[in-house]
């Protein structure tokens, strides 16, 4: 018998406890009328009666039946995330159903991003979208990273995608590389706070980056804030805190070791023995200066949100807190942010919105890469860092010694603060059915301030007798006015038509005022005042960059089966001279469901099956300024003020252009368990802009390079690269009961590089580490392959040497047993610049990466892998302290330096038929005064296997059963546990296999110069929230 | 009208805005007598001259006094960049004067401008032609964007183009001392200099092995060094050491001289040359000081005469005193068993203010001084024969001699004389080894052995006894030493380095 009766309940997602679902449309099973919906809170009330089906369904979730029985309460959890159909994709002045994209479009929920624990929202992407490579170029907290999109399309010195945060084109032309006047660039998305991200959507293909034209053709990351949703104010609070460590140190010799090498290198060398040495067994340890200057370093982030509205107007107020220590000391990296974002529906016709953001960030940069990193595995072991007396420790000469690098940690003061304020406001009119007008304007004032000091000191005998001081600001502004007007119907509810016609203009304007002094007479106040006036410097600068466009997109969607889409852009760049400065950008895609089929419709184990394909042609401008022109700076000179050309100008230099086609698949079986996406790429940049790195005669350095007195090299459309590619991505839901699911997301993306041409066929463009080439840009090859000798080892002995080519003179001082051996690759018997060749890619073959989740009840667990499979680094830490010759310390490596022997022990020494080689398969060479062998030169002997496997993500979570949530007056609460970075399976043996390249080039990439290392981080954290 | 899209730079000046004022030429010639060519005077312009030459002791830069160079060392890549540096600023400046320059300014300072600009440019490749033998030349950097690689051109035309550049210095030069820049007599000195190479060089670009210098280009040498010498009106500074102090930058006596300004922070701005010479840490009191391993060599040590003042302003040893340097000590004494460079090394901030910081001194690098163009002069006169009774020979030689406190001599003056002298007088200036050079393209054999038995061992003075020991070390050069190997970098960038010479006028 039916009772009648009021049933109450709440609907929740799935996969984040957190949101409840207002909205959804509860009604009795077979029947259409709606019965009730659920408040802003995600609570109805129903009067049913037993034995009713009630079924719970929402847009972009499955929807759910329960049948009432005795029960008065139906709390409703829905699955949201499966059915990625009704998504709702952000695609660049609008936004598309994921059903109807024809685009290869990669998402990220706010989800996904809270399961990763990230601090910069680049994080939250690594490894997790298949086409893009995310790396760290330093360790840093809020340290620099790249993101490439499908492979390096480009050659100048940005290769990073356009970011877009709810409209404002982020960080500007050079994505905010804002001077901050020190190196490594820190990380201009860092002021981006991740939980205030609702989704990142990935363009990566033509067709979908193509709105975005003049910066497009390395993809477009879209960032879309939170928004309010209508219903009573409800708060949320994620607060988590961690600890940070050095997953691994770097094997250096310990004292006795180095005291025994450096007496047996005493004695060969016919020098003195430090006499302290003379029994390197009663030696303690000494110092390990990594041990030093790393350590044990705290994260804390919180995040506090409240959201509400009503139905006419809705808000969110999120602010945060992320306070992070480097593990390296003395460096830290503090973000400040409130966001607020409102909506609200004026009029029937108007809708206003306006959504700010006011950013702080406080960052310690005083032990940065390529210094303190550097220094503190170089440093000998047998220096204190601190003596008895309390005073740094320091080395017994002043002169080819190095300071003490943890004494400038405490002494010196190196700091960036930036504030930031950035947002959007726009006002959508619906002046006539169908037809929406956009204004907006988008804005972003970026303020930064630069501290440092560094006295005069003297550690031991090394003394530093300049101090030095310098106070910075910079302000960087970024305008941008858009309208847009948008059409959208649908005839005879087949025929949906949607199109978009607009314009936009952007200024960017930054500026930057730098002042130093010297010859301060106290070390405790660093302002400039306080310095020698007479040495005092200052200097400005300027510069501006204006875009201009019109564009416009045509999508028309016959009966859910077939997409068109066309766009169109004109962009006019200031880039350019008057003569190239306007391009075309366009794209074309048709995407067709076959599901729609009607042989398909009945096949019921495939729940979706699309078709993409899409062609297009997209350009980049992202160069210096003004580099088509010729220009002059000053300088100073003892004749009086000096003025110095600047660049060779290049009038014909000209817009970069890639054309892309894609093929995609996108698929689901069995009611959406099993999802696949497959897509193929053929990308074709032509007239490739590069700041050219030529031929040391013409005088001339690349714009990213420094040197004394530098021309900047003409920049110039220098050839052409393709790449091709395939991604893969899969979601699986293994396993799924009441109590247990199992769910695993597999990326997999392939990327094949090449230079398919340069200005001329031979041309190689080098790329130094100081004065060596270690990588070069060639025709039939990847971009910055390693280049240099192939090292076979040591001679072994003297018929090795005399039989082998000729390295140069022999003999002891010269060319000898022990002395690296280098491969005679023309075979002309004469080892010399002929026999040089590649030695490898830095990109890798393929990069992955898995995620495993398992529920079961209120447990979760999060297992995520990434990894680069197939690359190649170059150790320049090994090549720096693996060098025999070097006065400081040493990784222990060396301790198998080639070891001569002499067959008849009274014989002569330098008799070359009576030495050999005791460890004849070392790959160290001997110890000597002077050899004239170049063991150090670039080779094969510093290139290491980059491949890896890494626990990047492990994830324990437990939801607390609303029933005890409830007692505390909370909506939700979860609380977790994670380890990021938790174990790295790899060959290489610097800190970390991650490496990046080192100035945001992929030219550059690969080359491991002592860059900060990642570290371990163990977090625990809560969500809460009412 | 100015478009939204117009945005020319704020901080700099536009070349369209430039060369408005014979003052605008000034400021950018002004720029290229110091701050690009700090690679090559940093380390390699000793290196290669002094060390190289057997100046200095085996027992630093062995590579290069046991003529084992390679393509790969730092020090010729150094040069080469650096030198080719300034000829990209002088090619691109030449073109821009001649063609953007206002009407309003006169052509003779115009004229001046460039000629100041192919005098820097002739220079730099006469350098490079000494150094390296076949050099590309490059006269507009801008085409090299369209043609990275480019050919090498034959000794003859690369001496051919260094004296055109000359040539319209020469006639182009004010006559007037401009501080710091280069006159008339400048560019005729270098002219001379020039010449008197190119006399010992066949077409071909070998030397031509007998003994025997061209007699026309012998007369050029002796025309332009005369001139100086006689016409110019400028003197020796009355003391040879004096000539190294910051005081003197850009006396009477110097004609080129590399400009620079000591900087504490800005590096590449000054003369870093006393950082790695100065014996010890205490000398500078900068932090640098690196110049232990520099010691004099036996050859050049044995050629000093007791009298010879030249020695203490070059080389510093047991017991000398320097009352200018560290002045708050008053004086320096020497107390090393090792003799160390002296020359270029000024002390302390405190002796010099505002002058002394880590590797930068406001010392002005001497490239070229009237004492050099004095002994060209008589090695010009001295011609083919070994000895000559020539006057004017005579007088200039004496006058270098005199100042340098040593008897003077009397006719007939033998060349082999005026080489020691030219050896004692220029040392620690990056000099001598093109005298090895110019000897080598005349007389190869005679030259390697001369070579040969230099003595580029070490010596110690006993610090209690003051008795000297030499520990002997030799090296013998062969005739591919005379030529560097171009650097790696380029080599690798540009196969055709490797390949003939080509004519550089058809």
């Amino acid at each position: 018998q039916a009772v009648q009766k009021t049933v109450r309940g709440k609907v929740t997602s799935s996969d984040n406890i957190k949101d409840a679902i207002p909205g959804v449309s509860i009604s009795l099973k077979g029947k259409k009328t709606q019965l009730a919906i659920t408040d802003g809170t995600g609570n109805f009330v129903v009067k049913v009666a037993t034995g009713d089906v009630l079924v719970f369904s929402y847009i972009g979730a499955e929807a759910k039946e329960v049948t009432v029985g005795s029960q008065d309460v139906i709390n409703v959890s829905l699955v949201t995330s499966i059915n990625k159909l009704d998504e709702v994709v952000v695609v660049g002045y609008g936004t598309a159903l994921r059903k109807d994209l024809t685009g290869s479009v990669s998402s990220i929920r706010a989800d996904d991003i809270a399961k990763s624990a990230a601090t910069t929202f680049d994080q939250a992407l690594q490894g997790r979208v298949a086409g893009v490579v995310i790396n760290t170029n330093s360790g840093q907290p809020g340290g620099g990273i790249s993101v490439q999109i499908r492979g390096v399309s480009t050659l100048g010195g940005n290769q990073e995608p356009l970011y877009v945060v709810d409209g404002v084109f982020y960080g500007g032309d050079v994505n905010g590389a804002i001077y901050t006047g020190g190196s490594p660039g820190t990380n201009p998305l860092a002021t981006i706070s991740p939980s205030d991200i609702e989704s990142i959507d990935i363009l990566k293909d033509a067709s979908a980056t193509a709105i975005y034209g003049s910066q497009a053709s390395n993809g477009v990351v879209i960032v879309t804030t939170k928004k309010g949703k209508s219903g009573p104010p409800k708060v949320s609070i994620d607060a988590s805190y961690g600890i940070q460590q050095l997953p691994k140190y770097l094997p250096v010799m310990e004292l006795p070791e180095y005291a025994a090498f450096r007496n047996v290198r005493d004695v060969l060398n016919g020098a003195v023995p430090n006499p302290l040495f003379a029994d390197p067994s009663v030696l303690g340890p000494g110092t390990n200066w990594q041990k030093a200057i790393f350590g044990t370093a705290p994260v804390e982030n919180y995040n506090l949100s409240v959201n509400g509205g009503d139905g006419r107007t809705t808000y969110i107020l999120n602010a945060g807190y992320l306070s992070q220590d480097g593990i390296a000391v003395k460096s830290d990296f503090k973000r400040y942010n409130v966001r607020l974002n409102v909506e609200t529906k004026a009029t029937t016709w108007l809708k206003l919105s306006a959504n700010i953001s006011g950013n702080r960030i406080n960052e310690n940069i005083n032990n940065q890469d390529g210094n303190l990193v550097q220094l503190a595995i170089r440093q000998s072991p047998d220096i204190a860092v601190v003596n008895p007396d309390g005073s740094y420790g320091g080395p017994s000469s002043p002169l080819f010694t190095l300071t003490n690098p943890f004494a400038l940690t405490e002494i010196n003061t190196n700091t960036r603060t930036r504030s930031e304020v950035y947002g959007s406001a726009f006002a959508d009119i619906t002046f006539l059915k169908d037809f929406v007008l956009r204004n907006e304007i988008a804005v972003n004032y970026n303020f930064g301030q630069i501290e440092q000091f560094e006295p005069a000191y003297q550690f031991g005998q090394f003394p530093k007798t300049n101090s030095f001081g310098r106070r910075g600001t910079t302000a960087y502004n970024n305008n941008t006015f858009r309208t847009y007007l948008t059409y959208n119907h649908t005839f005879a509810s087949k025929y949906k038509l949607n199109g978009t016609l607009g314009h936009e203009s952007r200024l960017n304007t930054s500026s930057f005022v730098d002042a130093t002094a010297t010859g301060y007479f106290q070390t405790t106040n660093s302002e400039l005042n306080l310095g020698d006036p007479a040495k005092a410097t200052s200097t400005s600068g300027k510069s501006q960059q204006a875009i201009d466009s019109y564009y416009g997109r045509f999508n028309f969607t016959y009966n859910d089966k077939y997409t068109l889409t066309s766009t169109v852009r004109y962009d006019g760049s200031s880039k350019f001279s008057p003569d190239n400065r306007w391009n075309f950008t366009y794209a074309v895609a048709l995407a067709y469901r076959l599901k729609q089929e009607n042989f398909l419709k009945s096949v019921d184990f495939i729940s979706d099956l699309k078709l993409r394909v899409g062609y297009g042609l997209v350009n980049n401008q992202n160069i210096a300024d003004y580099v088509y022109g010729t220009s002059y700076r000053t300088t100073q000179t003892a004749l009086g003020l000096g003025v110095l050309l600047d660049n060779v100008p290049n009038p014909d230099a000209k817009w970069e252009t890639t054309k892309s086609s894609n093929v995609g698949i996108d698929a689901s079986f069995f009611k959406d368990r099993l999802q696949f996406t497959v897509d193929a790429y053929y990308k074709n940049t032509d007239n490739l802009l590069n700041s050219l790195s030529l031929p040391l005669y013409s005088g001339t350095t690349p714009q990213d390079q420094f040197t004394v007195a530098k021309l900047n090299a003409p920049t110039k459309n220098i050839g052409s690269i393709v790449n091709k590619g395939i991604e893969f991505s899969v979601n699986a839901t293994n396993i799924k009961t009441k109590n247990f699911s199992w769910t695993t997301n597999i990326t997999l993306s392939r990327n094949l590089n090449k230079v398919t041409s340069l200005i001329t066929e031979n041309t190689n463009l080098p790329q130094y580490l100081g004065t060596d080439i270690v990588q070069q840009v060639a025709v039939g090859r990847s971009i910055g392959e390693f280049y240099g000798y192939i090292a076979d080892g040591v001679f072994k002995d003297g018929a090795d040497l005399t039989n082998s080519a000729n390295q140069g003179t022999i003999g002891v001082n010269g060319v000898w047993v022990g002395d690296i051996k280098f491969r005679d690759i023309n075979g002309d018997k004469v080892i010399d610049s002929k026999d040089l060749t590649y030695l490898g890619s830095p990109l890798p073959k393929f990069q992955y990466g898995f995620t495993n989740t398992f529920k079961y009840k209120a447990f979760d667990l999060t297992v995520f892998f990434n990894g680069n499979y197939g690359n190649k680094i170059f150790n320049q830490l090994k090549r720096t302290n693996e060098d025999l010759q070097s006065g400081f310390g040493l990784l222990q490596s060396v301790n198998d330096y080639a070891r001569i022997g002499l067959k008849d022990p009274s014989g002569s020494a330098t008799d070359i038929n009576n030495v050999y080689i005791t460890n004849p398969n070392t790959t160290v060479p001997r110890i000597s005064t002077s050899t004239l062998n170049g063991n150090n030169r670039v080779s094969s002997r510093y290139i290491e296997n980059g491949s890896y496997l890494r626990l990047k993500n492990l994830v324990l979570g437990y939801s607390v059963p609303f029933k005890i949530v409830q007692k505390v007056k909370l909506g939700y609460l979860r609380v977790y546990g994670n380890v990021t970075n938790l174990f790295t399976i790899t060959d290489y043996t610097g800190y970390d296999p991650e490496v990046g390249s080192r100035f945001q080039n992929a030219q550059s990439a690969g080359v491991d110069n002592g860059r900060y290392p990642s570290s371990r981080t163990y977090t625990f954290g809560i969500y809460a929230g009412f | 009208k100015k478009s939204f899209l117009d945005r020319t730079p704020q901080d700099k000046v536009t070349l369209e805005s430039f060369f408005k004022s014979e003052s605008d030429l000034r400021l950018a010639t002004g720029a290229l007598y110091g701050t690009p060519w700090f690679d090559f005077n940093d380390k390699s312009i000793l290196v290669l001259g002094d060390a190289m030459a057997g100046n200095l002791s085996r027992t630093n830069f062995v590579s290069y006094s046991t003529f084992a160079v390679n393509s790969s060392d730092a020090r010729i890549n150094e040069a080469w960049r650096s030198l080719y540096k300034i000829i990209a600023y002088c090619n691109l400046n030449i073109i821009y004067i001649t063609q953007n320059t206002d009407p309003s300014v006169s052509a003779i300072a115009k004229n001046n401008a460039i000629g100041e600009l192919r005098f820097l440019r002739g220079t730099s490749y006469f350098y490079l032609v000494q150094y390296f033998g076949e050099v590309p030349i490059i006269t507009d950097n801008r085409t090299l964007a369209e043609q990275p690689q480019v050919n090498k051109h034959l000794v003859k035309d690369v001496y051919r183009f260094i004296i055109e550049d000359l040539k319209f210095a020469s006639q182009n030069l004010r006559t007037v001392i401009d501080k710091g820049r280069v006159n008339k007599w400048s560019a005729e000195g270098m002219l001379a200099k020039i010449y008197l190479t190119r006399s010992g060089l066949k077409d071909n670009g070998t030397g031509t092995g007998t003994g025997q210098r061209d007699v026309a280009l012998l007369d050029s040498a002796k025309k332009y060094a005369g001139d100086v010498c006689n016409n110019s009106g400028l003197k020796l500074l009355p003391s040879y050491a004096d000539l190294f102090k910051i005081e003197n930058n850009n006396n009477e006596e110097s004609l080129f001289a590399l400009q620079f300004i000591a900087s504490p922070n800005s590096y590449g701005l000054g003369n870093s040359t006393q950082g790695y010479y100065a014996a010890e840490g205490k000398l500078t009191n900068a932090g640098d000081g690196y110049g232990a391993a520099n010691t004099p060599s036996i050859d050049i040590y044995n050629k000093y005469d007791v009298k010879d003042l030249r020695r203490k302003a070059t080389f510093m040893q047991n017991g000398d005193f320097y009352p200018e340097l560290l002045k708050k000590d008053g004086g320096y004494r020497v107390t090393d068993e090792r003799p160390h460079v002296k020359k270029y090394v000024v002390g302390t901030n405190e002796d010099n203010p505002g002058q002394v910081y880590s590797l930068s001194t406001s010392s002005a690098a001497y490239m070229l001084r009237l004492a050099d163009v004095y002994l060209i002069y008589v090695e010009a006169i001295l011609g083919n024969s070994p000895t000559t009774s020539d006057a004017d020979a005579l007088k200039y030689y004496n006058l270098v001699r005199a100042r340098a406190g040593l008897d003077l001599k009397t006719l007939p003056v033998s060349k082999a004389d005026v080489l020691v002298d030219r050896q004692l007088e220029l040392a620690i200036e990056g000099q001598y080894w093109f005298d090895l050079l110019r000897e080598h393209d005349i007389n190869p054999a005679q030259t390697i052995s001369k070579i040969g038995a230099q003595n580029r061992g070490r010596l110690t003075f006993n610090s209690a006894t003051n008795v000297r020991v030499n520990e002997d070390q030799f090296s013998t050069p062969t005739d591919a030493s005379f030529k560097l190997p171009y650097p790696l970098a380029d080599l690798t960038t540009n196969p055709l380095l490797s390949q003939p010479a080509v004519p550089y006028y058809k």
